[in-house]
């Protein structure tokens, strides 16, 4: 009869990566604080994935611990409460140069051009680090030159997000000469950067060179840069999302881009929220739609498409059994008051007619939908993006954004009440 | 089909092949063999803990089969068990190392997990102190070593 070797579960690397999966960073705490043996097999596990909020930890811990670590998160500022600026920067060069680090969060730590410099010093010697979220920094101009540097040796890196780093169309131009050569960034976002059209016409130069981006999200860009977008778009193959909300492209862009679609096969994913396009540069869209089999999500949402907008939508979508269109259309206020929350969709919308009550009555249409746009008055004020655009992304916790425009336009082709419904768009349109 | 598997303690399990290839390990084991009769020794697993596991693989033997879990943010993973596996898990902490053990040994993904997470349950909330009287561990660090290391760790804690 054979015994069983001995082997504590908690030896086994395994095991314990398992057990401390389901654990919460207090209780990996606790759990190197157990004994000698416990020591051993969480402490891997409790460096794995650091956060930094207030409770800062020593230079010499996170040093020692260092070969551990993968994920690191440094937030709220506790970038800055680290001893010196001297220091700080060291520590995270270091960081950023060990040979384990693979995500790096430094979302609102102000870390200004002078830290950005160190960083992505340290980042031309980094071969893990996939993952780079630097929202919310001031790194500006000179940051985004250290970093177009950094990203002509670098080949690691896949993920890069600048949002809200005044980098400016220089720096737009900067980071686009690394985008020439560079072959590893697949995904780049940088919205909120003041890039204007200047920028955007760099990164469109960029992106007839480029074929490994698959992700680009900008803003701040009207039609001149929606053009040089459109034309790189008739030329770049690997693109797969562009996300340009929040911009004024307006119809003018719509046009531009929609002839890019005519010829464009990668693209997947458009977002076009909150860009003043109105019917005409809808109905190229839905010109393009009958065309392009490619795009399969299409965000329209914040548009002042009005009703024609929404017919000519409806038509393309009749050609077109590919694209999913999301986005409320019409409702002016989603993140205020949606009305569905209280609306059609908590009674039942076929039952009583829903058009009759709802958002058309109050809506946007009737007052000037500019005058009142809460972007136009203070677009950062009250972006939700600000608080923290992952955890409580919008689109997230509506589930009825999707809705919205496919029940429309599911009452304008196919519901018997189409007449009335119609009717009731037009006389608010007037 | 059948399987017959033999425990270290040389006892003999006839199980049907369904339910053992539940294990990766045994699945792999028949496929290279192809079809044959001769028993499936496991020296590494005792019959009490060899019952346990194919009562385990009994109760899931119609699971669909696992899909590769995501591991970009572990933590956020439920730590939920259904209702039969928590029942299941309900043994001394000998026999729940000793399945998580065999569970680990013969490649069955779910119920390693599940019987990680019912260790993570016991550990969930608990001090160090109290987690040595769970597990009865005796403390081995100095008071020196000890203030050290909750001084040093002290950053994970309360969030």
């Amino acid at each position: 009869m054979t015994t069983i070797a001995r082997t504590h579960p908690l030896d086994l690397h395994e095991i314990c990566t398992r057990i401390a999966r389901s654990l919460d960073l207090n209780d990996l705490a606790s759990c190197v604080r157990v004994c000698h043996d416990w020591n051993s097999s969480f402490t891997p596990q409790l460096y794995n994935s650091v956060v930094l909020g207030k409770n800062s930890l020593s230079t010499e811990t996170f040093e020692r611990n260092m070969q551990f670590l993968q994920h690191l998160v440094i937030r709220d500022s506790a970038y800055q409460l680290l001893p010196s600026t001297l220091t700080r920067d060291k520590v995270i060069f270091n960081f950023v140069a060990n040979s384990t680090l693979i995500t790096l969060d430094l979302r609102y730590n102000s870390i200004g051009p002078d830290g950005a410099q160190e960083l992505f010093e340290a980042l031309k010697i980094n071969s893990t680090l996939t993952t780079l979220i630097l929202f919310n920094n001031s790194i500006g101009l000179d940051g985004a030159q250290a970093l177009s540097e950094a990203l002509k040796t670098n080949s690691t890196l896949t993920n890069l997000k600048l949002w809200s780093n005044s980098i400016g169309p220089d720096g737009a131009r900067a980071l686009s000469e690394a985008l020439k050569t560079n072959s590893t960034l697949t995904d780049l976002d940088l919205s909120d950067n003041s890039i204007g059209d200047h920028g955007a016409q760099a990164l469109s130069e960029a992106l007839e060179i480029n074929s490994t981006l698959t992700t680009l999200s900008l803003n701040s860009i009207g039609p001149e840069g929606t053009q040089a977008l459109s034309e790189a778009l008739k030329i770049n193959s690997t693109l797969t999302d562009l996300n340009i909300e929040n911009n004024s492209i307006k119809d003018d862009g719509a046009q531009v881009l929609s002839e890019a679609l005519m010829v464009n096969s990668t693209l997947t994913t458009l977002k076009l929220r909150n860009n003043s396009i109105k019917c005409i540069g809808i109905q190229a869209l839905s010109k393009a739609l009958k065309i392009n089999w490619t795009l399969t999500t299409l965000d329209l949402g914040k548009n002042p498409i009005g009703p024609d907008g929404i017919q000519a939508l409806a038509e393309a979508l009749k050609a077109n059994s590919t694209v999913t269109i999301s986005g409320d259309v019409i409702c002016e206020h989603p993140y205020e008051q949606d009305p569905y929350e209280q609306d059609a969709y908590e009674q039942d919308a076929y039952e009583q007619d829903a058009y009759e009550q709802d958002s058309y009555e109050q809506d946007s249409y009737e007052q000037d939908p500019y005058e009142q746009d809460p972007y136009e008055q203070d677009p950062y004020e009250q972006d939700p993006y600000e608080q923290d655009p992952y955890e409580q992304d919008p689109y997230e916790q509506n589930p009825y954004f999707e809705y919205h425009i496919t029940y429309v336009i599911t009452l304008v082709c196919f519901s018997p009440s189409v007449p009335i419904a119609m009717d009731t768009l037009e006389t608010k349109d007037e | 089909m059948t399987v017959i598997l033999v425990s270290s303690d040389n006892q003999d399990f006839k199980v049907d092949k369904e339910v053992a290839e539940r294990s990766i390990l045994i699945k792999n084991m028949l496929e290279d063999v192809g079809e044959s009769d001769s028993p499936i020794p496991l020296p590494n697993v005792t019959s009490a803990v060899l019952t346990k596991v194919i009562e385990y693989c009994e109760h899931h033997r119609n699971d669909p089969v696992q899909v590769p879990e995501e591991t970009d943010d572990p933590r956020k993973r439920s730590n939920d068990i259904e209702e039969w596996d928590m029942k299941f898990m309900q043994v001394d902490q000998e026999m729940l190392f000793e399945i998580i053990l065999a569970a680990n040994y013969l490649d069955i993904k779910p119920l390693l997990d599940v019987g990680c997470k019912t260790v993570a349950n016991i550990i969930k909330g608990k001090t160090p102190e109290e987690i040595r009287k769970a597990f009865n561990i005796v403390n081995d660090f100095t008071p020196e070593e000890e203030a050290q290391i909750k001084k040093e760790n002290e950053w994970a804690e309360d969030r």
